[in-house]
């Protein structure tokens, strides 16, 4: 259980997908405007990435990696060089299906969203999170922690940018530096603070 | 081909300045002798790490801007200056 705490910790603050990997980043800073519509889409990639990340573990555990197919007696099969073009399309089924019921359901996020849901099917923060998953040998069920742990660190750093967003508005900011500018140094300096959660160990 | 480009461009800006003033060398060749070797120049560690390439880009962003101000962002809300005897 602590393994599973520490992993999430460590995916969500430690090796944050936006603020020390750089993935993710041009929905980052294009959806950080406002704080409810970041809220809307922290919530979507925490539920894509938790799902997308436990579904590819399955895949790649029984279908991909080499020697997976043993259950059916082709032992020697290496399939991996599949592994890109599957978890592409794991989340692009994913995506489309969350698309279909926040149309449904949620017409005004959905409308906020625009062109940045779809997007998340190429958001690299949810790509990311499947091939840290391979590289790093998860089993199932750290697999579906270390999802749903990077999806949160990924929407908490979003949210938080967005609160920062919204206060600045107030703020003078030379010209030159307007809008995109600050903002990348106001990530710079949060990308500081989560450094400071390194070294944590539970 | 031109987006393609500036990206090579701001990549390789970024990356020269994190190089130089994090290992004070480009390319892996010493420019600058490095103070725990014997040299003048102490590293500067956060160089290396992640915020530093936040903070560059956010100069370049400011340094580009304020050479070709046509794209510069509107604000949204501009505080206003008043004059004190409006304020009575």
């Amino acid at each position: 259980m602590t393994a599973y705490l520490q992993l999430f910790i460590q995916a969500a603050f430690v090796e944050n997908l936006a603020l020390s990997f750089f993935l993710g980043m041009c929905t980052f800073l294009a959806v950080s405007k406002r704080v409810d519509t970041a809220l809307g889409l922290g919530a979507a990639v925490i539920v894509v990435q938790g799902i997308t990340v436990a579904v590819n573990n399955l895949i790649h555990q029984y279908l991909l990696q080499e020697g997976a197919l043993a259950w059916i007696g082709l032992a020697e099969v290496d399939l991996s060089f599949l592994g890109l073009v599957t978890y592409i399309g794991v989340i692009a089924a994913l995506v489309q299906i969350l698309e279909m019921i926040l149309d449904r359901y949620f017409p005004a996020l959905y409308s906020a969203l625009g062109i940045f849901l779809p997007l998340i099917t190429v958001n690299c923060a949810i790509l990311g999170g499947s091939l840290f998953m391979v590289e790093r040998d998860y089993n199932f069920g750290e697999s579906l922690v270390y999802g749903l742990g990077s999806g949160f660190g990924w929407a908490l750093a979003l949210v938080a940018l967005a609160g920062i967003r919204e206060k600045l508005k107030y703020s003078d900011v030379p010209n030159g530096l307007q809008g995109l500018g600050v903002t990348f140094i106001i990530v710079g300096l949060m990308s500081m603070a989560f450094m400071g959660f390194s070294g944590i160990q539970l | 081909m031109g987006h393609g480009l500036g990206y090579s461009i701001i990549l390789v800006i970024v990356a020269t300045f994190r190089e130089l003033l994090g290992s004070g060398s480009i390319l892996g060749v010493k420019l600058l002798p490095l103070s725990n070797e014997g040299g003048w120049y102490t590293s500067n560690g956060l160089m290396l790490l992640a915020p530093s390439a936040f903070f560059i880009i956010g100069l370049l962003i400011w340094a580009v801007r304020s050479w070709k101000p046509q794209q510069q962002e509107k604000p949204d809300y501009r505080i206003q200056v008043v004059h004190r005897t409006e304020v009575i």
